[in-house]
Order: C-alpha cells, then structure tokens, then sequence
C-alpha cells in the first residue's frame, strides 16, 4: 500500500515527535524491508524500490522538541551534499523527500564495516593502520576535490567497498564551498565527535579542509595506541586541543614506529598552516614511510616535561587561528601538488633529459609545496635470464641499484631537498605502470618525454600517447626539436 | 518547469541576445524579466521589441520603468535624468504600454518575482545593508523571491535559528533550495554586471526539482559600448561595461 506520511507540526518549532514510519509500509515507492540501526537523531532502514536495483537504505530523521536543532539542519546539509557529490568514496544518492512534507533520504548500502572494527581491536601494528587509513586519505581528498570539507570524520563514518575503496558518509555536518550552510553551531550536541574535532572547529571554523585532517591524525593515534589523544569529550578535552600536542603514542604504545609518531603529530599540529595540506599527501606518507623525515619529536616517548609543556603553552598563546581559510578546499589542493615525472633514462637522449630537467624546475620554483615522484620503468625480461618475477623486481639487483643511482643523478642538478622527492623504480609496462601509479596515488600532473615521431611508433603509438589517453590527470609532455629530427633519421 | 530569470538588462541588446540563446541551450521553457528593461543603453526599442517577442513571459516593473511613467524627484542625478529622457524619446507606444503594464510584485510558480525588494516594492530599496534582506524575506508570501536591482548575484538564506547569511555563487553550480527555508535570490544583471565580471548575468529555475543555478555569458559589450557612445549618451555608461564596478 502507497502511504505518504505527513509531517504534523512546525519543525521549526521541534515542538513533539512529528514524524514516524514503520517496517513494511512503502513511501514514494521505497519498501521499508528491514532496520537496520536506530541511533539518537536519525533511523535506517533497509529498502527496495522496483525501478532501483542498488541496495539502499533510508535514513528517516527523527524530529523531537528534546533533539538538538542540529540534528535537522544536519539532514538537510546531508541531502544537499550527498546529491552533489561525486565518485566511488561517498554513497550514491538516489532520492529524498520533501523536507517539510515527509523528511527521508534514499541512498547506497555500503556494507563493509572493516575500519570500525579494526578500531575495535586497537593497538594495531603500523603497517596495519597505514593500510586502512591510506584508503581514507584518498576518499578524503576526492571530497575536497570537490570542495566539501567532511567535519565529522570518525571511524562510524567510514565504510568500504569489496575492492577496499573507502565510502565515507554522514554529512550532517559537512560543509560545501559553493552551498549554502544551514549548519548551527551545536558541538556540544554531539559528543562522539568532539573527539576528532580541529582547534579551528573549537573556534567554530567550517572553511578550513584541513580539519579533516586533523580528524585523520586522530583516528591514525586511536588505531597505533587504542586510546584518543584527548580523551572523550570534556570541557579539558575541547579546550587542550587548542595549547598542547597529545601525549606521544610511543609513550602508550612502545611499537609505535617514529614515522607513525611523526605523521600523527603532524597531522594534529594545532595551527592548519603547520599540517599537511592535503589528505593525498598523509596517503603517500602512510605508503612511502622511508619519505617521513623524522624529528626529534618522532622518538618522544615520555609525556613532556613541565618545562615543555609551559613553552608549547605560551607559544600557542602567541598566535591566533585565522578566522577564515583563505583558500577554497579544491584551490587548497592546487598549492600541495603531486608531480610524477616518468623517465627512460636509458633511451632518452641527453637534450631530452634536460629539456624534463628544465620543465621540473619551472614547475618547482612556483609558490607551491611540489612534491615530485620520479619514475623509472624497467623491462622485466631486461638483463636476466632468471624466469623467477621476484628476483627480477629485486630492489637490490644491480640493475635495479643502477636504475636508482642514474634516477638520484639526473635529478640532483636540481638542488630540491631530499623530503620533496621521492625515486621509484617499477617493473612491467611502462604506459601501464605510469597510468595506474597516477591513479593509485591521486597524481596531479604527470611529466614525461615523448620518443619518437618516425614510422614504427606511428604504427604502434608511443608510450606518451597512451599515457595522454589514459591517465587521471594533465600530462606535460616533453619534445625537443633534435629528438624529433633524429628519431625521423633513426627510422 | 524550467525558468530562466534575467533582470536588469538596461538596453543591452547584446547581452540580452546572448543570454536568451544560452537560456534556451538550458531548457529553459519560460522566462522571467525582473525590471528595469531599459536605462544606460543605447538600444532601448530593440531591447524592449525583443524581450517582447520572447515566449512566456513574465515581468515586474523596475525603477527605470517607474522612472519613464513619472516625474523623478530632485534628488535625482543628472546623467540618470538624461537616460530616461533620452529613452522615453526612442519607445513607440507599445513599447512604452508594455512597460507600463508591468506589476510592481508577482508570486508564480510559488516563488515571488520583485524588482528590489517585497518589502514596500516602491521604495526601490538595495538589499544587502543592514536588516533589508530579512524584512524582505518576512513580506513575500513564498519562501523563494527573486530580486535584482543591485546588478550583483548574491544568494541570501535564514538558517533553523534565524540567521541570515549570505553566499556568493558560483557560476554553473546547482544549489538545492530546501521547501522549509526562507531565501532571497539576487540574479544579477544582464545587461550591466557590477561585481568586477563583466560576463552578463542570468539564474535558472526549476520549479519541480526546486533548484537554482548562476549562468555567465560573454557576450560582445565592445559593441554595446560602441552604441552607446555613437548615441552621444553618457560615455561612463559604456565603460561600464568593461569594468564591470
């Protein structure tokens, strides 16, 4: 049977329960099959709907004069974000009801629980964390791709799919650049986010994309030590976010490694300016360890001193959180990027390599925090006679030790320090390694030569051809007029 | 239904032109014209011909309108004076009935359509100071209203607790209007933008899906310009159009 239910009384008055729903009755086509949580603000419902074959679920907000204004604002905020966003990391929307007549939001099931439940089982081992959590980072970065800063990132809000895709949801409290924000200050309305909550979001600061990684940073602590570095919410927990670090997690976990020390407390640093500026970067750094450069602080394993604390404290006092992120999140993303500079070192004529030479330093002499991989591909049949992949992909074989030396000495001319630059050497086919390292690591824009304009790579396409067709992002390709001149003489 | 909204086209044939051509591109299936048709421009019969000619629409009255049909008071500055002098001269009859039929204040589509504010609409008030916003939001019967006047898009809107805040939109994003808020929609202007961009300015609508979304058009205002000094009219009106302030 087809029911709409009604809202009965002013919502902006919350005056009484105003709206219910039951199991097995349909609304605007959705079948309510099965609940499947009933939380404070808000209950799940599984549904089915003929034309849809997703597994959905409907969220039905609950409306009470004793919950909190937020809880309806934040379904509101919900529904104008999630209909907006796009890709794999939120889930997909598929309807909502009118607010005023019969409140509901239809969307994707996401099923796996796997981050929630590894946080069940803290302290984990850092290889472990660094695993779940750089999914989290990617899915976080696409969001501010698209200019939504998240607010409430907490393990209850990550979900994935089959592939290990992270599904983040819940935008109750999210804020969207370019949408209006209906969000009314309410933090002390919601204890389990305090929490992971930025200094800035104390200060009542929505702009600010780095917020969530400060989130990050304390989902990273609570997974290394199975404790939250400022405890559960309290008015000390809010208000020593603002002065002071955390206690190390070394001091609560001994197996905590310094990177893993070093990345959280990074991540948590109290001023955003001082945090990584992109949740892509805490991504590569849970992936590429050996990149952390380690501090004195990496080691701390002992609460500070007094002595320490009182500095950190008068220092804190010194500056002030600006009001306003002067940056958009998406524009944000543009100041921390990632290049990937792909090389043939082998093949590459001398006025081709410092022609990419040359592009990489205009690149890093713009006022941004570049960050570059360089790339090498080598054949996995090159020089052996071995038939065994793993010894062929060995990192110590001396032509992989080779390809490393030549990678650091084409690139030293440069003078970059060593914590912006990162040399890979990887196997297989080079258009397909270039192609699925850009993607696997949200790459922004790809440098690379281009060989060969003669006959044979017309017929068969060049590498750069291919990489320009397939990859994520822009891809600068490189030419220099004598290549061109002699691979015509080569053919 | 999908609408296309434009206000504030002040005799720019062009921008106008471009606008409707883009609207359509859109979908859009009706137009609205939020007033002040002409002023500034030097193409005030075509411009009013044209809009005219457009299907299904629908317009308010603007105080370039109000001007043509009254005597302005002493107050008033002396290039403005010559604009509407100079324009009433070049409308025929029709053109200067059809301007003077228009209404001060429409509520269709269950939105309100009014020049500069619903709040006493002849006191031709700019939104944006003070409490204006809000009195205008309290005056209109519907939630949504649609302004111009201040020839800069602003989207203005009351949160749960009463607060009016304010957003700059962002051109082709598609910003969902909630049926329980309270909202104030400045769509900009076509024919002479104020906000440093000097791409004409328009809103779509759609009343069913109840979302809004900001369109930029670039259209040929070297030519527009070229008019207006050709008419011997008041060469800051054609600078304007460049500058966009």
């Amino acid at each position: 049977m087809e029911k709409t239910p009604k809202v009965s009384t002013n919502h902006t008055d919350h005056a009484e329960t105003i709206y219910e729903v039951t199991l097995g009755e349909t609304i605007d086509g959705f079948k309510l099959v099965e609940q499947i949580v009933e939380s404070e603000v808000s209950t799940l419902y599984r549904v089915t709907h003929p034309d849809h074959p997703l597994a959905m679920v409907m969220k039905v907000p609950k409306l009470h004069k004793k919950l909190p204004p937020s809880t309806y604002f934040g379904f509101e905020s919900e529904i104008r974000i999630l209909s907006g966003v796009k890709g794999p990391y939120t889930p997909e929307f598929v309807a909502s009801g009118d607010m005023a007549e019969c409140p509901y939001l239809v969307m994707e099931f996401i099923e796996g629980e796997s981050l929630p439940r590894a946080v069940a089982e803290a302290p984990l081992p850092a290889e472990r964390v660094a695993a779940l959590m750089a999914p989290v980072c990617k899915a976080v970065h696409e969001l501010h791709r698209q200019n939504v800063i998240h607010l409430d990132l907490r393990p209850a809000n990550i979900r994935n799919r089959e592939d290990g895709t992270a599904v983040i949801i819940d935008f109750g409290s999210a804020h969207h650049t370019h949408l209006p924000d209906m969000y009314e200050d309410a933090h002390e309305d919601a204890p389990h986010s305090v929490a992971y909550m930025a200094p800035e979001q104390v200060h009542h600061i929505r702009t600010d994309s780095r917020s969530d990684i400060y989130a990050i940073g304390v989902m990273l602590y609570q997974m290394a030590t199975a404790k939250l570095p400022f405890g559960q919410k309290n008015i000390f927990s809010i208000k020593r976010r603002l002065r002071s670090a955390p206690l190390p997690p070394r001091a609560i976990n001994a197996g905590v490694p310094p990177w893993l020390q070093e990345i959280i407390y990074t991540c948590m640093e109290i001023y955003p300016d001082n945090r990584y500026a992109t949740a892509q970067k805490v991504a590569y750094m849970l992936s590429h360890p050996h990149m952390v450069a380690l501090t004195k602080r990496s080691y701390e394993n002992s609460p500070a001193s007094l002595l320490t604390k009182a500095r950190r404290w008068i220092r804190s006092l010194g500056a002030d959180i600006p009001q306003h992120s002067r940056l958009h999140p998406a524009e944000r993303l543009t100041t921390a990027p990632h290049v990937l500079v792909a090389l043939d070192l082998g093949h590459a004529s001398l006025y081709l390599k410092d022609a990419i030479r040359d592009a990489v330093r205009k690149c890093s002499q713009m006022k941004r925090q570049t960050f570059f991989t360089c790339l090498v591909i080598l054949k996995e049949n090159d020089d052996t006679d071995s038939e065994d992949p793993e010894l062929i992909r060995d990192d110590k074989s001396p032509r992989h030790v080779q390809a490393q030396v030549e990678l650091r000495h084409w690139f030293k001319p440069l003078d970059l320090p060593q914590s912006q630059v990162n040399f890979q050497v990887h196997y297989g086919d080079p258009a397909d390694e270039i192609i699925e390292y850009a993607s696997h690591h949200l790459i922004d824009q790809i440098i690379m030569g281009a060989r060969g304009s003669g006959t044979l790579h017309r017929l068969l396409g060049s590498v750069s051809q291919k990489v320009l067709a397939y990859a994520p992002c822009t891809v600068t390709v490189i030419k220099t007029r004598k290549d061109a001149t002699a691979d015509v003489d080569a053919n | 239904m999908k609408l296309a909204i434009f206000s504030d086209i002040h005799s720019n044939l062009e921008a106008l032109e471009a606008c409707h051509k883009r609207a359509l591109q859109l979908g859009a299936e009706g137009f609205v014209c939020l007033g002040d048709v002409t002023g500034y421009g030097a193409d005030p019969a075509a411009t009013v011909d044209r809009l005219m000619s457009i299907d299904n629409l629908i317009a308010v009255r603007g105080n370039h309108e109000e001007a043509l049909f009254t005597e302005l008071s002493e107050g008033v500055k002396e290039s403005l004076k010559q604009t509407v002098e100079w324009t009433r001269n070049q409308l025929n009859d029709k053109q200067l009935r059809f301007l003077d039929s228009l209404p001060y204040l429409l509520e269709a589509h269950g939105v309100t359509f009014v020049h500069a504010s619903a709040n006493h609409p002849r006191q031709w008030v700019y939104l944006g100071q003070g409490d204006t916003v809000e009195y205008c939001m309290e005056a209109a019967h519907t939630n949504v209203t649609f302004i111009g006047h201040v020839h800069i898009p602003h989207v203005f809107y009351k949160t749960g607790s009463g607060d009016v805040r304010e957003l700059k939109p962002r051109e082709e994003v598609l910003i969902p209007l909630m049926s329980n808020r309270r909202y104030v929609i400045n769509v900009g202007s076509v024919g002479q933008p104020r906000d440093g961009d000097s791409a004409s300015c328009f809103v779509m609508y759609d009343d069913k899906k109840r979302g809004i979304s900001f369109h930029r058009v670039v259209y040929n205002y070297v030519e527009t310009a070229r008019k207006i000094l050709a008419a011997n009219l008041n060469s800051a009106f054609a600078e304007r159009l460049s500058h966009a302030k």
